[in-house]
């Protein structure tokens, strides 16, 4: 498999539990935290994992050899992005991690709600330049010879 | 290890802020004023025959006022962003706006007023716009190895295009009796080459890059592209060979094949919320196949109730328009976003710059206000021909208000970003 294609799907993993998490825009808060449960532990392993490995791969493997080509302004905002969303993604964890313990009270899911919105709002529009853009870079600026160590450590790290 | 070009790096594709922003801001003008110009002349659409005069001048203001200056303006810019394409200078393009929106300016005027010498001079530049902007269009895909989803489409669009700025410049020429010009159907073969060579083509290729990107599906199917481009070329030259009756039939195929390939696009999506703006893209979609139909009928029917009339506003009107109002509406903001990301590090989410309450009602007011004069053309009521050109006037003067509103905000954000 191509280093693209494991980061590509990646996202599609990401962007289906932000979808999902998206379904709850403009809801009052579920009955029983039951109901939300599944989609709280998703959002928790999704954000862990995104913030530490994949940001972290991206940061140290992938947007040095894009300054190395002269894409400066996309690799910083990539990594800045990355930056933004961090505590976005680290709040909106631990805020899921109590509900599962203590569940939703109407304050507890507002702020909830309103983190929700950003972080979808922020990674989704971070995804959607990396797709344009890195996906199709990664293929060009690498062979298979020379990503399948890449691949090794990445699959290391996780 | 690496190749020369990293097709990535948004700050070597971006043009300054204002020269896109130009080319949309004067199609979003020309927009409510094409309404405008449809209300005016209402009384006079359904006796249209395609001759020179303001009913000519109105459809134009849509047609290459809207809709051609929108595609000029994106292929300079989008093409390079999404597709990491090295980009034209922005002198070239600067001068491709000048040539394009004095041509404009002076082909409709000369149109309206019945000045054919006025017009041979705007077609001059319009003719002068095409080859420049085919030049650098074929220089742009020349030098990316990323835009094989679109080059072949946009290369046999642009060869469209300078046959349909020719055959266009000839018969203003003909008209001003400057030259002596013959050939059976030039209007048809014209429009042909135009809306569904030109516009059409672009339209399909660039959908392949826009359309994924902004639904973030990766659901493309190039061998049926591939097939749809051919048999649409193949339409083509059955039109230009004037078989009008064989010609719209083949190219319901080709638009067909497109239509699926989008809508399995959009069902392939990861994210499934999709804003307002989609609506009026699907609406657009559905009214190209009808577009055809018309066409059909109106070609096996000679031109029974009106039906080229009708068959030219659910084209331009109902599918090109609709979709560059959709397109659009993402666009806009997205490029502003970018624009605030190269002075701050930090883009801006799209959505922020977006007046909200705007998109939700931009479309469904096109909607209605193709309806509307659409019924009014079947039924050769003026009047309700007014009405539905008021339904699109307060349409369009939302869009432009809506991209007013964006570059306002983009202010704001960049003002508070760098404090
Ligand atoms: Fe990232
Ligand atoms: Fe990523």
């Amino acid at each position: 498999m191509r280093l693209s294609q494991i980061l590509h799907e990646e996202h599609q993993r990401t962007l289906t539990v932000l979808d999902e998490l998206d379904g709850w825009r403009g809801k009052n808060k579920p009955d029983d935290i039951e109901q939300i449960k599944g989609l709280l532990t998703d959002l928790i392993d999704v954000a862990q994992s995104d913030i530490t490995e994949h940001y972290a791969f991206e940061e140290e493997h992938l947007f040095p050899v894009l300054r190395m080509n002269g894409a400066d302004f996309m690799a910083n905002m990539l990594a800045g992005e990355h930056q933004m969303i961090r505590p976005i993604a680290q709040e909106l964890s631990a805020m899921a991690q109590k509900a599962i313990e203590t569940g939703f009270d109407d304050q507890s899911w507002q702020s909830f709600q309103e983190l929700s919105f950003d972080f979808i709002g922020h990674e989704t529009f971070h995804i959607q330049k990396e797709e344009m853009g890195l996906i199709n870079a990664i293929n060009s600026l690498f062979t298979p010879e020379q990503e399948a160590p890449l691949i090794e450590l990445y699959k290391k790290g996780s | 290890m690496i190749g020369a070009g990293v097709p990535f790096g948004a700050e070597q594709r971006l043009l300054p802020e204002w020269i896109p922003l130009s080319f949309f801001f004067v199609s979003l003008a020309c927009l409510p004023l094409g309404w405008i110009l449809l209300f005016l002349q209402a009384e006079n659409i359904a006796s249209f025959q395609g001759g020179f005069g303001p009913v000519l001048a109105a459809l134009h203001t849509f047609t290459i006022g809207v809709v051609l200056t929108t595609a000029f303006g994106a292929s300079m810019q989008m093409l390079p962003v999404a597709s990491g394409a090295a980009m034209n200078r922005p002198i070239g393009v600067i001068l491709l706006l000048v040539l394009l929106l004095s041509g404009i300016g002076i082909t409709l005027g000369g149109f309206a007023h019945y000045r054919p010498l006025i017009a041979s001079w705007g077609a001059a530049l319009l003719c002068l716009s095409a080859l420049l902007y085919a030049l650098m269009l074929v220089r742009l895909l020349i030098r990316s190895a990323n835009l094989k989803l679109v080059r072949n489409h946009v290369l046999v669009g642009a060869l469209c295009l300078l046959l349909a700025a020719a055959l266009g410049a000839a018969m203003i020429l003909n008209w001003a009796g400057l030259i002596s010009f013959n050939m059976p159907n030039p209007r048809l073969v014209h429009a042909g080459l135009a809306l569904y060579g030109f516009m059409g083509l672009i339209v399909f290729g660039f959908s392949r890059i826009m359309v994924p990107m902004l639904s973030v599906s990766d659901k493309t199917n190039d061998r049926l592209a591939i097939w749809g481009l051919l048999i649409a070329l193949t339409s083509l030259l059955l039109w230009v060979g004037g078989f009008f009756k064989i010609a719209p039939i083949v190219a319901l195929i080709s638009a067909l094949i497109h239509i699926y390939e989008m809508f399995t696009i959009l069902k392939g999506r990861i994210r499934t919320r999709l804003g307002p703006e989609w609506t009026v893209i699907r609406f657009g979609w559905i009214m190209l196949p009808l577009s055809l139909l018309l066409v059909i009928g109106a070609q096996w029917t000679d031109n029974k109730a009106n039906i080229t009339e009708l068959s030219i506003l659910v084209a331009v009107l109902g599918w090109l328009v609709s979709f560059i109002i959709g397109i659009l509406q993402r666009i806009v903001p997205f490029l502003l976003s970018m624009q605030i990301a190269r002075q701050t590090g930090m883009p801006e989410l799209p959505s922020k710059l977006a007046a909200e309450k705007l998109t939700r009602i931009i479309g469904p007011l096109h909607i209605a206000a193709v309806g509307v004069t659409g019924l009014a053309i079947i039924m050769d009521n003026s009047l309700l021909l007014q009405f539905g050109s008021l339904i699109g006037l307060v349409s369009g003067l939302s869009f432009l208000t809506f991209l007013i509103i964006a570059i306002k905000r983009k202010r704001l954000s960049l003002e508070k970003m760098k404090k």
